[in-house]
């Protein structure tokens, strides 16, 4: 016997109160890990979209100020085909670097020969393309949510001239899949340049502002418009593990830098500002769920505690009596109450894994906002979160133990043998 | 009991008072009294007259509001909270009149509870003998609530005496116990005495459990009215 056991006896003296603290102990904590792991799926889906679908890669590199001052003077901040070519050796040289790709965006006016709208290309490669988007291709297989509606599959190396646009403005002009259209835009140098191109594929933004708007193009398409033999305003660079982007970025930062060039990368997440609104909106939606757990912990802690201290105070009077310091008496309720809310948090623990199997089994789906398709409604386990909540808990279980526990061990010893 | 040896308790003209709202309550109006090492002595008196109070103070639980208490020559005002918590756990066995066991820990547990907050290794062992010696050894897994009255009272007795302290108080020992449990009860205390030297004050309502003390005390008002040594 020792002093754990001593607490964790404690909490069976009066059985059906550590129960009820317990449960409220046990449900806050599954409802926090169950949507800590809901948020962390769709995060993932989300990182994915942003990396795969968007075509973002993990980094993009360009000319140091491109992001503020590239679109007032294109031409300057354009990276000359020599840097393409020596910068992407030297980041494919780097460890988790799976793919450099050069970039170019376009602007410019599209027609069906009657009538015409603006629009904003990307020019990339199609093989790049392909390999950038099958990250996104291999997670819709795994969770079978659907087909590929990017449209990207339809570039293709082999017929350089054909270009996917989105659906919005394929509709705007009555094109379609395998319609010709025509592409007019200024030269780097200010003349104007136009080429007739292919329909391929149609594919949606998700993003009613973008979708009559966005088209992707194969790279050397843009470079003949632009008039710009070589060159690219950024790379994208593909990693083997998302967890390496911050590292790899400042990695690279440095590298670069010690070689002469005057860069900036910027990661998938600040690219992706769909990304960062929806964890800005989550992360605050948790803390709430957060707060008012912890403290509902607290105040049942606290009460349950309370109303053991005051029943067991001629107990805490001998106790100080047979040799127990004050400091004693406070360690043995905080401990107890710690204990009740570690069990209550493994209580809570299966819960939450009964809940998420439960989920997987059931193969519930829904609509999220901003979305067309049904998906799956998935929750993993997210378990950073869940130690972090446990600890936080077992914290805040003790603390709210601590007041009541001080209590006792202050009265004095023959006032607390005498209560009756 | 060499007439020369300090004693193990020496009270100096000890009042404490009680204030209640307004009035005060004066439990112990001047008391001084020597005890010494292997006495078996009995306090009694009326209700009221300050048994429990003085019992309180010889145990270290409680401080006189004026006067002085040595323990074996230590000034108890010289000591800090957690050292005299220490001090009784090292030096002073109690036992109470509802016998205040944990009723959550076994008889053994029970025994073995001040020796372990003394962090004595061979607590098991030591609690083991103490109930043995009480004529407990096959009771040792029982709970408090499986055992008689006048069984948890020995279980109490074994608790105080595992941890071989210097003095062991009794404050009505005996008040929830038939008297054939209170003779049992005074009887081992005084075979305890015997056997081990222990040093023991007990307070008691009952003048038949007065007969085989060694000193007697009287009490009124707070005051000693008789001090009788032999029986
Ligand atoms: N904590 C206290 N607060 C106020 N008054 C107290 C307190 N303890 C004791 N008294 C008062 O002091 C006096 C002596 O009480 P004490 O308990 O010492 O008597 P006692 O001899 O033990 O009585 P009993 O035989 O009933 O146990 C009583 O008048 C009592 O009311
Ligand atoms: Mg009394």
């Amino acid at each position: 016997m020792n002093f754990l056991s001593l607490s964790f006896r404690g909490l069976l003296r009066n059985r059906r109160r550590s129960l009820v603290t317990l449960l409220a102990i046990a449900l806050g904590f599954a409802a926090i890990a169950l949507f800590a792991g809901y948020t962390h799926n769709i995060y993932r889906g989300l990182s994915l979209q942003a990396i795969h679908g968007e075509l973002l890669g993990h980094l993009t590199l360009s000319k140091q100020g491109m992001s503020r001052e590239g679109k007032l003077d294109p031409e300057r901040y354009l990276l000359s085909r020599e840097d393409v070519t020596r910068i992407t050796a030297l980041i494919r040289a780097v460890p988790h670097v799976v793919l450099v790709t050069p970039r170019l965006t376009l602007s410019g006016i599209v027609s069906n020969g009657r009538a015409s709208t603006i629009f904003v290309a990307e020019g990339v490669e199609p093989k790049a393309a392909h390999e950038l988007h099958a990250g996104v291709l291999r997670e819709l297989r795994l969770t079978q949510t659907g087909k590929d509606e990017s449209g990207v599959q339809s570039l293709d190396p082999a017929r350089p001239d054909t270009v996917v646009l989105t659906r919005g403005l394929a509709d705007l002009l009555h094109l379609k899949p395998g319609g010709q259209a025509a592409l007019l835009s200024n030269t780097l140098s200010g003349q104007a340049n136009a080429l007739d191109v292919t329909v391929g594929g149609l594919f949606n933004t998700g993003n009613a502002a973008t979708n009559d708007l966005y088209a992707f193009m194969p790279l050397e398409l843009v470079r003949s418009l632009y008039d710009a033999e070589g060159r690219a305003d950024r790379l994208t660079i593909l990693l083997d593990d998302v967890d390496q982007t911050e590292a790899v970025r400042s990695h690279l930062l440095e590298r670069l830098k010690s070689a002469g060039y005057a860069v900036e990368i910027r990661t998938w997440n600040e690219l992706s500002a769909f990304y960062t609104q929806v964890h800005g909106m989550f992360d605050m939606i948790f803390g709430f769920i957060f707060g008012i757990v912890l403290t509902v912990v607290i105040m049942s802690v606290a009460n349950s505690m309370g109303m053991t201290v005051v029943e067991r105070t001629r107990e805490i009077g001998t106790l100080r009596a047979i040799g127990l310091r004050r400091a004693g008496v406070v360690r043995l309720f905080m401990g107890e109450a710690a204990l009740l809310t570690l069990i209550g948090c493994v209580t809570g623990l299966l819960l939450t894994v009964a809940v998420k199997y439960g989920i997987d089994v059931a193969g519930i789906s829904y609509v999220p906002p901003n979305q067309t398709s049904p998906v799956p409604l998935l929750v993993d386990l997210d378990i950073p979160h869940i130690l972090l909540t446990a600890m936080m808990m077992a914290a805040v279980g003790a603390l709210a133990a601590w007041l009541p526990a001080r209590r006792a061990a202050r009265q004095p010893i023959i006032d607390a043998l005498g209560h009756v | 009991m060499t007439p020369t040896a300090p004693p193990l308790l020496r009270l100096r003209d000890v009042h404490r008072r009680f204030h209640l709202g307004t009035t005060t309550v004066e439990a112990l109006a001047g008391v001084t009294l020597d005890i010494h090492a292997g006495e078996f002595m009995a306090v009694w008196g009326p209700s009221g007259s300050g048994k429990s109070t003085l019992m309180n103070i010889l145990g270290l639980l409680d401080a006189p509001s004026t006067g002085e208490v040595w323990f074996e020559g230590e000034g108890s005002r010289s000591l800090g909270d957690d050292a005299l918590t220490d001090f009784r756990g090292r030096r002073i066995g109690f036992v109470f009149q509802s016998f205040n066991l944990v009723p959550v820990l076994s008889a053994l547990e029970n025994v073995m509870l001040p020796l372990q907050i003394g962090g004595e290794p061979d607590a098991r062992e030591r609690a083991g003998q103490a109930l043995a010696e009480v004529g407990l050894e096959r009771f040792v897994g029982s709970r408090p609530d499986q055992l008689s009255g006048g069984q948890r009272q020995r279980v109490a007795i074994a608790r105080a005496l595992g941890i071989r302290p210097r003095l062991v108080l009794a404050d009505e020992p005996t008040a929830n116990l038939d008297s054939e449990n209170s003779r049992m009860v005074v009887d081992l205390m005084r075979e305890m005495n015997r056997a081990h030297g222990v040093t023991f004050v007990f307070t008691t309502h009952d003048p038949r459990l007065l007969d085989h003390v060694d000193r007697k005390i009287l009490l009124r008002d707070g005051r000693i009215e008789q001090d009788e040594v032999g029986s």
